[in-house]
C-alpha cells in the first residue's frame, strides 16, 4: 500500500514516515501543498494523510482538487486546530476522516486500516476467506485459525491482492504501489513472493487463492464470505 | 474620489450647501417681492389714470369739429407744461384736443398705430419705460346726433415717482434680504452646533475609552444616538469580555501546564526504567493536550451575541451530520433529524458548532445504529436533543460525564474533552445540559439555550 504523507513540519513527517514504514507501508512524503497537489493526480497511491495548515497552498484547496481530478484514494486530514469548523470543512471538501493534533500514531494506523478496508468494500477489520483469514489491523494471515508466517514484503503482496480482490493486477501495478519509486523493479522477485505465499496459504494446492492471469498479473479468487 | 477637507465634516457640508441653496432661495423670494410690488405700483398708477379719464369724461361736451370744456379742469396739473399728467382725445387718430401740459410731447406719443386696435370700453394700460411714461387708453362710442363717434382717450403720467419708489423698495429689500442671509446663516451654525454637539460628544466619549479613562458610553444621547451607543457598548462589553477570557486561559493554561511539566521534570530524578518513563510522559503529555484543547476552545468561545444576529441551525446540523455520517460510515449509522423549523440560534455560529459537533459526535461514537436528533423553538429558547441507542449512561455517572475530561468508555479512542467543551459552551449562554435514558435504549442528551442570554 503506497501512502503520501502532506506534513509540513519536518519532525512530524520523519517521525509518521517512520511509523507507517514500519507498519509496512511505502510511504512518499511532500512538504507543500501545490505539490501534493501535483503529485497525488499523477502517482497512483492507496491513500493520503495530509495536513490542513500547509505553505503554498491548504490542506483543503489539496484535497478538493484531487477530488477535482478524479483522485478516489481515502484522505485522512490532520489538524492543530481540532475545531468543528475545520473538521466539517475538510470533510466538506473531500476528506474522508480527521484526527487531532497530537496522536498516537497507534490510533492513526487503525484509522488507516479502516480507511483502506472501507475503500475496499469491507466492513469488519477481520476479513474471511474460507479457511484465510486477513487481519488488517493486526495486519496478520491466519490459516485455519494459525498463524501464517510471511515476511512484510508477502504481507502486504497478499493484502493488496484481497484488497483488490476480483481484479486483475499488473505486475507493474503491484510494485508501484508496494515499493519506493526508486526501488529496483524485477518482476522475478514478485513471482518468488507469489510462489512463496501459495505454499504457505495453501501448502495442499485445494484453494488456489492466487490465479494468475497469464500476460496480464494475478487476480485474488476467493469471495469474502459475509459475516454470520 | 478624495473630498476636500470641509467635506470631511457633517458640518462643513451642511455649511456649505446652505450657503449655496439659501442665497438662491432669497433671490428668488427678493425676485418675488419685487415683482409683487412693481405689480402693486402700476396698478395703483393704472387705477389714478382711469380716474383721470372719468374726470376727462365727465368734462368734456362734444361739438362737430371740436370738444369743448364748459368748466375749467379740475386738475391744475394739465395746465403747466411738463408737470408730468398729461392728457389727449383722438377721433380716428386726429387730435381733438391736448392737454396744455402735453405741448413738449410728440403727438405719436399720446396716441400711436396701437391705438386703432383698442376695442371700445376696455382701457389698455401700458408703460413706456423709455420714455419713462405709463399711458392709459379708453376707447368710447360716443352718441352724436350726426352719427355715432368713436373717440380715444389717453391719459399720460410720468413714472419717476413710482420708479423711485420702486428702487428704494428693492434696495430695502436686498438690505433685509443680506441680513436674514447672514442671520440665518450665523442661526444654521448654532443649530448645527447644538444638533451635532451629541456625535461630537460621542467621539470625545470613545477617545475616552481608547485612552482608557472611561470603560462605556455614558449619558444621555438623543434617541438617534442612542441605539449607536447601546451597540457601542454592546461590542466594548464583548470584546472586554473576550479579552478578560483570553487573559484568564493565558493564566489557566500556563499555570496547568506547570504541573505535568514539574511530574515529567520530577521523573528524570527519579531512576525509573525506561517503560515507566515513557508511560509517565506519555500520560503527562496526553495531559497536557487535553489541558491545552480545553483552554483553546474556551478561548475561542464567545459567548455572546454578535450585535443581535440570529443564525439558522438547520444547515449546520446538516452539514455536521453529513460530515459524520462520512466519518462513521462503517457503522451504518442512521441519524434522523426530527427539526421544528425555524430553529433560530442568537450567537456566534462556530459556538452552536463546537457544541453540536460534540455531542453529535459523543452520539456517533456510543450509539450502535440509530441516532435521533429533536429541535425545536419554544418560550424563547432553543432546545436541542440528541438520543442515540448505545449503552447509556448509568445515574451516577451523568454528573461526572459532563465534567471536564471526563471519559467513561477509554476503549473508544477520542479526545474525553468533547463534552466537557459543550457544557462550557453551554453555560457561557446560560442554557443548560441535561442526560436522560433514551426511548432508543441509549442515552439522551438535551440542551437548552435561553433567547436572551
Amino acid at each position: 500500500m503506497k501512502i503520501l504523507v502532506v506534513e509540513d513540519d519536518t519532525d512530524l513527517r520523519r517521525q509518521l514516515v517512520r511509523a507507517l514504514q514500519e507498519r509496512n507501508y511505502t510511504v512518499e512524503e511532500c512538504a507543500d501543498g501545490k505539490e501534493a497537489a501535483f503529485l497525488g493526480t499523477e502517482y497512483p497511491y492507496d491513500m493520503a494523510i495530509v495536513d490542513l495548515g500547509l505553505p503554498g497552498l491548504s490542506g483543503i484547496e489539496v484535497i478538493r482538487q484531487w477530488r477535482e481530478e478524479g483522485c478516489n484514494f481515502p484522505i485522512l486530514i490532520l489538524t492543530a486546530r481540532g475545531d468543528w469548523q475545520d473538521k466539517v470543512e475538510g470533510l466538506e471538501a473531500g476528506a474522508d476522516d480527521y484526527l487531532v493534533k497530537p496522536f498516537h500514531m497507534e490510533e492513526l494506523s487503525a484509522r488507516l486500516n479502516a480507511l483502506l478496508r472501507r475503500a475496499a468494500g469491507h466492513a469488519k477489520p477481520v476479513l474471511e476467506f474460507g479457511p484465510i483469514q486477513l487481519d488488517t489491523t493486526g495486519q496478520a494471515v491466519y490459516l485455519d485459525g494459525n498463524i501464517v508466517n510471511l515476511t512484510s514484503y508477502e504481507y502486504r503482496t497478499f493484502e493488496y491482492l484481497v484488497l483488490n480482490a476480483g481484479k486483475t493486477v499488473s505486475k507493474t501495478e503491484l510494485t508501484e504501489h508496494l515499493y519506493h519509486q526508486d526501488f529496483e523493479r524485477d518482476s522475478n522477485v514478485l513471482e518468488v513472493f507469489i510462489r512463496r505465499l501459495r505454499q504457505k496459504l495453501d501448502p495442499e494446492q485445494t484453494l488456489q487463492p492466487i490465479a494468475t492471469i497469464r500476460g496480464l498479473g494475478y487476480r485474488f479468487t476467493m469471495a469474502d464470505k459475509p459475516p454470520a | 474620489m478624495r473630498l476636500i477637507a470641509p467635506l470631511y465634516s457633517l458640518q462643513g457640508r451642511l455649511l456649505i450647501a446652505s450657503t449655496i441653496v439659501l442665497p438662491l432661495v432669497l433671490f428668488l423670494a427678493g425676485l418675488a417681492l419685487s415683482s409683487a410690488y412693481r405689480f402693486n405700483t402700476e396698478n395703483a398708477v393704472r387705477d389714478q389714470l382711469q380716474l383721470q379719464i372719468y374726470l376727462l369724461l365727465g368734462s368734456i361736451e362734444l361739438n362737430e369739429q371740436h370738444i369743448q370744456f364748459p368748466q375749467r379742469l379740475q386738475e391744475p396739473r394739465y395746465d403747466r407744461v411738463g408737470s408730468g399728467l398729461y392728457a389727449a382725445i383722438h377721433e380716428q387718430n386726429n387730435l381733438l384736443w391736448r392737454s396744455y401740459s402735453s405741448s413738449l410731447l410728440d403727438n405719436r406719443v399720446l396716441s400711436d398705430e396701437e391705438s386703432d386696435l383698442l376695442l371700445p370700453g376696455q382701457p389698455f394700460f401700458s408703460h413706456l419705460s423709455e420714455l419713462g411714461l405709463y399711458r392709459l387708453q379708453l376707447k368710447l362710442i360716443w352718441d352724436h346726433p350726426k352719427g355715432e363717434r368713436e373717440l380715444v382717450f389717453s391719459v399720460l403720467e410720468t413714472d419717476t415717482a413710482s420708479e423711485e419708489a420702486i428702487r428704494t423698495y428693492n434696495l430695502q429689500l436686498m438690505i433685509w434680504m443680506g441680513v436674514i442671509f447672514l442671520v440665518a446663516l450665523l442661526a444654521q451654525t448654532l443649530i448645527l452646533y447644538w444638533g451635532l454637539r451629541p456625535l461630537n460628544k460621542l467621539a470625545h466619549d470613545l477617545l475616552e475609552i481608547e485612552q482608557g479613562n472611561a470603560d462605556s458610553l455614558r449619558g444621555n444621547y438623543p434617541t438617534e444616538v442612542e441605539q449607536v451607543t447601546r451597540n457601542l457598548n454592546q461590542l466594548i462589553a464583548s470584546e472586554r469580555q473576550q479579552r478578560e477570557r483570553y487573559r484568564n486561559t493565558l493564566d489557566d493554561l500556563a499555570h496547568s501546564l506547570k504541573t505535568p511539566l514539574a511530574v515529567m521534570r520530577g521523573a528524570g530524578d527519579e531512576n525509573l526504567n525506561r517503560a515507566d518513563y515513557q508511560n509517565l510522559i506519555t500520560e503527562q503529555t496526553q495531559r497536557m493536550d487535553q489541558i491545552v484543547q480545553y483552554q483553546l476552545s474556551r478561548a475561542v468561545q464567545s459567548g455572546s451575541r454578535p450585535l443581535g444576529m440570529a443564525i439558522d441551525v438547520v444547515p449546520l446540523l446538516e452539514r455536521l451530520v453529513s460530515a459524520l455520517q462520512k466519518v462513521y460510515r462503517d457503522k451504518g449509522l442512521q441519524i434522523e433529524l426530527k427539526l421544528r423549523q425555524p430553529l433560530r440560534f442568537n450567537g456566534d455560529p462556530r459556538d452552536m458548532m463546537e457544541l453540536l459537533g460534540n455531542i453529535l459526535e459523543n452520539a456517533c461514537k456510543y450509539g450502535r445504529q440509530q441516532i435521533e436528533v429533536e429541535g425545536w423553538h419554544q418560550n424563547n429558547a432553543l432546545t436541542l436533543r440528541v438520543c442515540d441507542d448505545g449503552p447509556g449512561v448509568g445515574e451516577a455517572l451523568r454528573k461526572t460525564i459532563l465534567e471536564r475530561g471526563a471519559r467513561l468508555d477509554t476503549s473508544i479512542q477520542g479526545q474525553g474533552i468533547g463534552l466537557a467543551i459543550a457544557t462550557d459552551i453551554i453555560s457561557s449562554y446560560n442554557g443548560e445540559l441535561s442526560v436522560s435514558e433514551s426511548a432508543l435504549g441509549g442515552s439522551c442528551f438535551e440542551v437548552i439555550l435561553p433567547d436572551h442570554h
